[in-house]
């Protein structure tokens, strides 16, 4: 006959298959704290030690149906999508820094009230889309369709004006000589921070696939 | 009547046990139990998450508390929480009037 199952096996299991994150281990300690207290009450009312665990245990659910609750309403972040996560925050942050000084220094400077203006404008936009990558970065689920709509149409124009700041440099270094490359480097960030939730969709697929390996 | 009438409504009623004080999980199931007289006996495990996702909407906070020999987690619910509680109650007041009001008047 086959022994019933105790919480350490329980335990040992649930360990084994739930993804090493920023809450496993507090969710492991509060399952375990559970299933002791479940147990104690059933011994008080005359169980067995071994029946109670056993009994606390079939209360509780099995390790696949908390595993799947959990995976739906709050999954565990791994420690990898965490890593990610922040180290593309803090890319977005200078990335976004210097795309705004490279608008406002480096575009060039046509003396006019209105081309400073767009500069400024170009640094708003730069620092505006920054901050708005870093709240999506935070939680998606939290922002709205109009903002992820922005957030979409956003990027499509950062990555434009990136573009239009090579490209221009490429032609002012063509037709003078002068290989400004900290053009290129500017543009090429700000089209970069355009990309970068594409980028970080991408970095999520395979970062999820880690977190269904471990 | 199983539990799937539950699930639309935990949010609520676990939100509803933490009213009155702070609870830890194992605590808010028994609340759960002793207060719908045994009718809501789901499988245990599956409050945790909810109570995880209600943390992460900020409806609640957790801090880890020593009791006896065991830590546990005490979940509190936040300004939010309370506001959300209000929300929901009223909402589900007025549904069960309504099904009230039709299902007595086909009676």
């Amino acid at each position: 006959m086959k022994s019933p199952i105790t919480i350490d096996d329980y335990m040992a299991k649930l360990a084994r298959e739930m993804p090493r994150g920023n809450r496993s281990e507090r969710i492991l300690l509060e399952i375990e704290c559970h299933l002791r207290d479940r147990t104690e009450k059933l011994c008080s009312n005359g169980q067995s030690q071994r029946e109670a665990e056993a009994a606390a245990i079939a209360q509780f659910g099995t390790q696949e149906q908390i595993l799947q609750e959990f995976s739906v309403q709050a999954p565990i972040e791994s420690e990898e999508f965490i890593m990610l996560r922040s180290t593309l925050t803090v890319l977005v942050a200078l990335t976004g820094v210097y795309a705004a000084l490279h608008a406002v220094f480096a575009f060039p400077n046509e003396g006019s009230a209105l081309w400073a203006g767009a500069k400024i404008l170009a640094a708003t936009y730069v620092i505006g889309y920054g901050i708005l990558v870093l709240f999506w970065l935070r939680d998606r689920r939290q922002m709205s369709e109009t903002l992820r709509v922005i957030l979409f149409i956003g990027g499509l124009g950062l990555i434009e004006l990136g573009t239009a700041n090579v490209v221009w440099t490429a032609h002012l270094g063509l037709v003078t000589g002068d290989w400004e490359y900290y053009g290129f480097v500017g543009g090429a960030l700000i089209s970069m921070l355009g990309a970068l939730p594409a980028i970080w969709l991408v970095l999520l697929a395979d970062s999820n696939q880690i977190a269904r390996k471990c | 009547m199983g539990n799937e009438p539950l699930k639309g409504h935990l949010d609520l009623l676990v939100l509803a046990c933490l009213e009155n004080e702070p609870l830890h999980g194992y605590a808010i199931i028994d609340s759960l139990k002793q207060r719908s007289s045994g009718f809501f006996d789901l499988p245990e495990g599956t409050v945790y998450p909810v109570l995880h996702r209600l943390e992460k909407a900020k409806l609640l906070t957790s801090r880890w508390s020593q009791q006896s020999s065991r830590r546990r987690r005490v979940y509190r619910l936040t300004r939010a929480g309370k506001a959300a509680l209000a929300e929901q109650t009223l909402q589900w007041s007025q549904f069960s009037l309504a099904v009230a009001g039709v299902v007595g008047a086909t009676s």
